[in-house]
């Protein structure tokens, strides 16, 4: 029964399968196309298999709702056949009413069905061909656009520099910086140099307007503070100087003054008054003489007013005065007049080593304190001008905690003593000397509190500070 | 088999009925065509006509033709409602005792012909009233059946307007059609005064019996409709009424619409117009054909169609084209 009915369902069903492919690939590769597209104008790169998943998974949604939407469903149909057929609402009837039975009901069937029989399918129309042609042609149109468009060429784009503006907390803490530096026992020399320096930093910094040129500027001054401390302290190129002569004589006193060690020096300089005390006054004399003379001699030119290298070559001197006369004089006379010549050595060399460690822990300071006050870490600097170089470093700039004897450098490494975060000693600008940091960071640490509280501080400092502490107090702070 | 020969049976009734009510009666296929419906339908009809163009002769027509007891009622202002549906009388027995008999009135009958309805007083109009949708006739508290098949086909002239008393709404409504007699067409005139001049009267032979009337209504009453055709055949009766505001047309020209009979008599009507026309379902073109008949007289158009000159049918026109815009 109603197999005229079925022929018409069927013909519509396939004429809705196509359609619903159609458009469900048109839409596919339309999707595709544009995706493409609009990627290559953000210049991103997909695998060329993505398009092609997203274009099947877009077609089949898209023509399974088409398909959903045009299928023919039987009351669908009928309402077509009678409007189509002129059939006056016989085939509508016959779907209504197709399971139920009667005399009338299986002859209006019956008619119906033979009426659908003997028409051609193709006398009812499936819809204008022309509309099925437009989503294919624009999918076309797209894929070409898409195969067309170049993809954008990335040109990096320089991110804007942050400003700088010189605050005036870090203008105060470089004005009191200046003034500290003044007020310390550098030598006057590499004092007056540094405090140009820094003063020159401050009036530069206050017409820099970029970041980069700020921190250019102060790892700049940093450099040029180094080099003047380098400039005015011998005992490094004394000590290597005295090393690289090969007088093995002096080796071990050059050693003590390459690490800056006054207690080292002075033990050294005993052990060589009594190796010449022990060879009754002979001829090491002479031979100590000639060592300190030649190992400086390379260091004359440059240090000869060096208060280091007078020490040193005064010894020299004296040993040899005591030498050349001792004939003329009791062996009493001559060991008095080494003790005296060991012990002005001891002592000028001790208060040269003493003043060239202060010059070297006030440009410590003033770096370290650059560097707090502008936010620059040590690692920003150029290499070799890293600034945690403690008192007592080696050649190559390293601190060195066991060969570091000096009582000033010790750190607090002991039993039950409390362990900080650096072993450098720190100019106490209340006492005027160079004291274990421990000494005074309590103090620094509260005042610094009260700073941060009082709100004068930026909160971007803040951070920094509280960084800095924490690191002093080895995270116990 | 059985089914297809009920429904040959049933056209070539039809076919029958048709060709012999053509011998009496020239042209008017629209009114022989809705008059044979009605009947089957088991309603009745009012026709109305200019006096001459065939109303009683068409009844007359009819009721030989259906091979029915048939009565002529002529309405007049003096017509009792007794004289419609019958009396009581006193007659002596036969041992000479008086006794009060039912003496039945011209309405028991399968077929009345009402004739000039509106000439009659509302309270003999009204005897019709219970006749007419019951089929039952109530007189001194007893009641009596009429038999079945039951017609009232009334005329009424629309001319003499002078001592007539228009029919109330509630026996309008009991007509399940009102049919326009129109005057003949010169050609249809010719025949009618060849045939007349032959004889004036009834040639038309019985064709068709109560039975047979019954079971052809209960075959057109198997006819299907689905459910769009019948929520059309309701929206077009709904859209008669003013008040519920569904529809312009009505808000415009109808001062009341139809009652729920006029969707009941274009449905029934419908189908058995369907089975008349070789279908074998209810179409929109059967509601159509039959809204004016069944409207007409249903419906009370206002000034406002006075005004644009608009008669109760073109009213009905637009309800129809209203109604099928509505249901796209």
């Amino acid at each position: 029964m109603k197999q005229g009915f079925l022929k018409f369902k069927k013909r519509f069903q396939i004429h809705a399968i196509v359609k619903s492919v159609i458009f469900g690939a048109s839409v596919g590769l339309l999707s595709a196309s544009a995706l493409l597209t609009i990627l290559k104008r953000q210049a991103v790169r997909l695998n060329p298999f993505l398009y092609v998943l997203i274009g099947v998974a877009v077609a089949a949604v898209c023509g399974g709702i088409l398909y959903t939407i045009l299928r023919p469903t039987d009351k669908k149909l009928a309402k077509k056949l009678d409007k189509e057929l002129q059939l006056h609402e016989k085939v509508q009837t016959m779907i209504a009413f197709e399971n139920e039975s009667g005399d009338i009901l299986e002859l209006q069937r019956a008619d119906t069905d033979l009426r659908l029989k003997e028409t051609p399918v193709k006398s009812v129309k499936t819809g204008r061909i022309w509309k099925h042609t437009v989503m294919p042609v624009l999918a076309v149109a797209m894929t070409v656009v898409a195969a067309i468009v170049p993809m954008k060429e990335i040109i990096p784009t320089q991110a804007e520099e942050p400003k700088f503006e010189l605050s005036s907390w870090q203008e105060t803490r470089l004005t009191e910086l200046i003034a500290e530096v003044k007020a310390s026992d550098m030598e006057q020399a590499p004092k007056e140099e540094v405090v140009v320096q820094l003063e020159g930093l401050l009036s530069a910094l206050k017409t820099v307007d970029k970041e980069s040129v700020m921190k250019q500027t102060v790892i700049g001054t940093i450099t040029s503070v180094k080099q003047i401390e380098d400039k005015y302290d011998s005992y490094d190129e004394l000590g290597a100087t005295m090393l690289a002569s090969g007088q093995e004589q002096v080796a071990s006193l050059a050693s003590a003054l390459a690490k800056m060690s006054s207690l080292t020096a002075k033990q050294e300089l005993s052990v060589l008054k009594e190796s010449i005390k022990e060879e009754t006054l002979g001829e090491d004399m002479q031979t100590l003489e000639r060592a300190i003379d030649g190992s400086v001699a390379e260091a004359a030119e440059e240090w000869q007013s060096d208060a280091l290298y007078l020490a040193l070559t005064k010894l020299a001197d004296d040993v040899g005065y005591v030498y050349g006369t001792m004939e003329s004089y009791t062996q009493t006379w001559a060991i008095m007049k080494l003790d005296e010549a060991f012990t002005n050595a001891e002592r000028s060399i001790d208060a040269a080593l003493l003043q060239q460690r202060t010059n070297k822990e006030t440009a410590e300071m003033a770096v370290d304190e650059l560097l707090f006050i502008f936010g620059i870490s040590e690692t920003e600097l150029p290499k070799g001008e890293n600034s945690s170089v403690g008192t007592g470093s080696d050649e190559e700039g390293e601190y060195d905690p066991e060969e570091n004897d000096d009582p000033l450098n010790d750190g607090g490494l002991g039993d039950g003593e409390v362990v900080y975060g650096s072993n450098d000693t720190i100019y106490d600008y209340e006492t005027g000397a160079f004291v274990s940091y421990g000494e005074v960071l309590d103090r620094y640490f509260s005042r610094a509190t009260e700073q941060k509280f009082s709100g004068d501080v930026p909160e971007e400092l803040q951070q920094l500070i509280d960084a800095y502490f924490a690191k002093l107090y080895n995270g116990s702070k | 088999m059985e089914n297809m020969e009920k429904v040959q049976k049933f056209n070539g009734v039809i076919e029958n009925v048709k060709s012999e009510l053509r011998k009496d009666v020239v042209g008017q296929e629209d009114i022989v065509e809705n008059v044979i419906i009605a009947i089957i339908a088991g309603g009745n009809v009012l026709l109305e006509g200019v006096p001459g163009v065939g109303k009683t002769r068409l009844v007359r027509s009819l009721g030989k033709v259906l091979s029915l007891p048939f009565s002529r009622i002529q309405f007049t202002p003096d017509l009792m409602p007794s004289d419609v549906t019958g009396t009581v009388v006193m007659q002596k027995d036969e041992k000479g005792n008086m006794k009060s008999v039912f003496r039945g009135g011209p309405i028991f009958a399968n077929l009345i012909l009402a004739d000039e309805i509106n000439r009659a007083t509302p309270k003999t109009q009204s005897a019709m009233l219970e006749v007419m949708q019951e089929h039952k006739v109530t007189v001194s508290n007893n009641t009596y059946k009429l038999d079945e098949p039951f017609f009232v086909l009334a005329t009424e002239n629309p001319i003499e307007q002078d001592g007539t008393y228009p029919l109330p709404e509630a026996q309008m409504d009991r007509f399940m059609f009102k049919l326009i007699m129109k005057f003949p067409a010169d050609s249809e005139l010719v025949d009618i005064v060849k045939m007349t001049q032959i004889t004036m009267d009834e040639t038309a032979q019985a064709v068709i019996d109560g039975p047979t009337i019954l079971e052809m209504r209960a075959l057109a009453a198997t006819v299907p409709v689905i459910d769009e055709v019948l929520s059309y055949a309701i929206r077009l009766v709904s859209n008669t009424h003013p008040e519920l505001e569904k529809c312009s047309v009505a808000q415009k020209y109808i001062k009341y619409g139809a009652s729920p009979r006029a969707a009941q008599a274009l449905i029934t009507c419908a189908k058995v117009r369907a089975l008349m026309h070789g279908n074998y379902n209810v179409s929109y073109e059967d509601i159509d054909a039959l809204a004016h008949a069944v409207l007409r007289h249903r419906i009370k158009i206002n000034y406002n169609a006075v005004n644009d000159r608009l008669g109760v049918d073109e009213v009905v026109d637009l309800l129809i084209k209203e109604t099928k815009k509505a249901s796209k």
